[in-house]
């Protein structure tokens, strides 16, 4: 019996390692509109049958890198395959639980609600606001300030597109909106929009740039950054040549005065166009002081070394020394 | 390319624990591992040991397919049952950090009921 059911396990181990191996990944982008398709996520599946409606849950923070928004979650849902990519719609977002349960507490006034918007392109959302007083309130301004920060909910969606709700809300500018309106009622602690649900579908958009479009922006980008990182290793090999072939390499870099970030763009143009390159000169060269001052005190030593002066003393000194040398 | 990120989805009672490794959506299972798997006695099975061990083979599985990046997430029975989570639930987090994965986020998925139908147990409680 454990025999026959060992090998019957061994058989499906092998033919899910199969399965994996059949499926093939694709990228999850973020809607046109607001967001021009940029890149979210990676998910694996079979066919297109299978990547369809499937939910990509991101926190915003990873979105743009705004760590004040880390507790908020986007959803997509992924609603068309083209090639590898799975485009996906907004359908909503939440607060963690856990950020959210940690600033209710006693003592403090909670007005939760639900507000159902429409917006001008039809698309029917459900909005979720959450108020938190300073102190402890009565119902009856509870009420109050619901009511108002529905009417600021709805007058505000109401003459907005989807795309626009969505950057409204996950922004700020209608948690702005609604604290603004209700806090001669009484003093507030947080108002957020704990949670937003797309309900139904509107008309879709057709405005920001196409997805061939950001495609051919993606490559050229990489390509760019393949250049630029050529010429850096170009650079960086010229640069190892010349200080085997003869110690005075490094004495020529201060003088010079231009840091090794500026010379990888000028690289870069002799490369494409040499018409770009008296553009860059000068401008390093204005830069020079500045430079001087920004780089470490160790690099200061070095280049002092490297002219042969002492070494001793205050950054200023430093700086004095190298720019009197 | 080794910095693929995955969901493990950690079911944590005190009567075992169950871990899901998923894709970023939820919808396509990438390893899976329990508790049970790793010892005898069926009362082990929510342990911490038992949750070490079965975090540590769950994170060779992942590692076997690229990934090293992890997003967790946790629950407790939740709903009408318990709201804690079991004893293995810190353990296997723990053991698959030491495992070599970089954890991007915990989050806590725990199912909570805002009314619903009533606890079992009875009136006056389980009598033990």
């Amino acid at each position: 019996m454990a025999r026959k059911m060992s090998a019957k396990a061994r058989a499906a181990a092998r033919k899910q390692r199969d399965k994996w191996k059949s499926k093939r990944w694709f990228t999850i982008r973020a809607p046109r509109d607001p967001w021009k398709f940029q890149k979210i996520g990676e998910t694996i599946g079979e066919s297109e049958d299978h990547i369809i409606g499937r939910v990509y849950e991101m926190t915003q923070q990873e979105f743009n890198g705004d760590f004040t928004k880390m507790h908020v979650i986007l959803r997509f849902r992924v609603t068309e395959c083209v090639g590898q990519d799975a485009l996906t719609t907004f359908i909503g977002h939440h607060h963690q639980t856990d950020h959210v349960a940690r600033q209710v507490r006693r003592y403090r006034g909670k007005v939760d609600d639900v507000v159902d918007v429409v917006t001008t392109d039809g698309y029917l959302l459900r909005i979720k606001p959450l108020i938190i007083t300073q102190k402890r309130i009565q119902t009856s301004v509870k009420s109050d300030m619901r009511t108002k920060a529905r009417d600021v909910i709805m007058t505000t969606a109401a003459k907005m597109t989807y795309p626009q709700l969505q950057s409204a809300m996950l922004g700020g500018d209608l948690e702005k909106a609604i604290e603004d309106a209700i806090k001669t009622i009484y003093p507030v602690r947080t108002c957020v929009v704990r949670k937003s649900q797309l309900l139904q579908d509107g008309v879709v958009h057709d405005k920001g740039p196409t997805l061939d479009e950001i495609h051919a922006e993606e490559a050229r980008s990489a390509a760019e950054l393949k250049a630029k990182k050529a010429a850096l290793l170009a650079q960086a090999m010229e640069d190892e040549d010349g200080g085997d072939a003869e110690a005075d390499a490094p004495v020529d870099e201060p003088e010079d005065e231009v840091p090794a970030e500026d010379d990888a763009p000028e690289v870069n143009n002799e490369e494409e166009a040499e018409s770009e390159v008296s553009e860059a000169a000068p401008e390093a060269d204005a830069k020079g002081d500045v430079d001087l001052a920004s780089m470490t005190v160790a690099e200061l030593k070095d280049a002092l070394k490297a002219k042969g002066l002492p070494v001793s003393g205050k950054k200023e000194e430093l700086i004095e020394r190298l720019q009197g040398a | 390319m080794s910095d693929r990120r995955a969901v493990v989805h950690i079911f944590s009672s005190y009567n075992n624990v169950l871990m899901t490794a998923t894709d970023l959506t939820g919808a396509e299972t990438i390893a899976t591992c329990s508790g049970g798997q790793m010892v005898k006695a069926g009362s082990d099975s929510g342990g911490q040991f038992a949750a070490t061990r079965a975090a540590e083979k769950l994170a060779d599985a992942l590692r076997e397919k690229d990934f090293s990046q992890l997003i967790i997430k946790y629950r407790a029975p939740g709903g009408n049952k318990a709201n804690t989570t079991g004893p293995g639930a810190q353990a296997a987090i723990r053991a698959l950090t030491r495992a070599g994965m970089t954890i991007t986020r915990i989050e806590d998925v725990t199912p909570i009921a805002h009314d619903g139908t009533k606890k079992k147990g009875g009136r006056r409680g389980r009598r033990v």
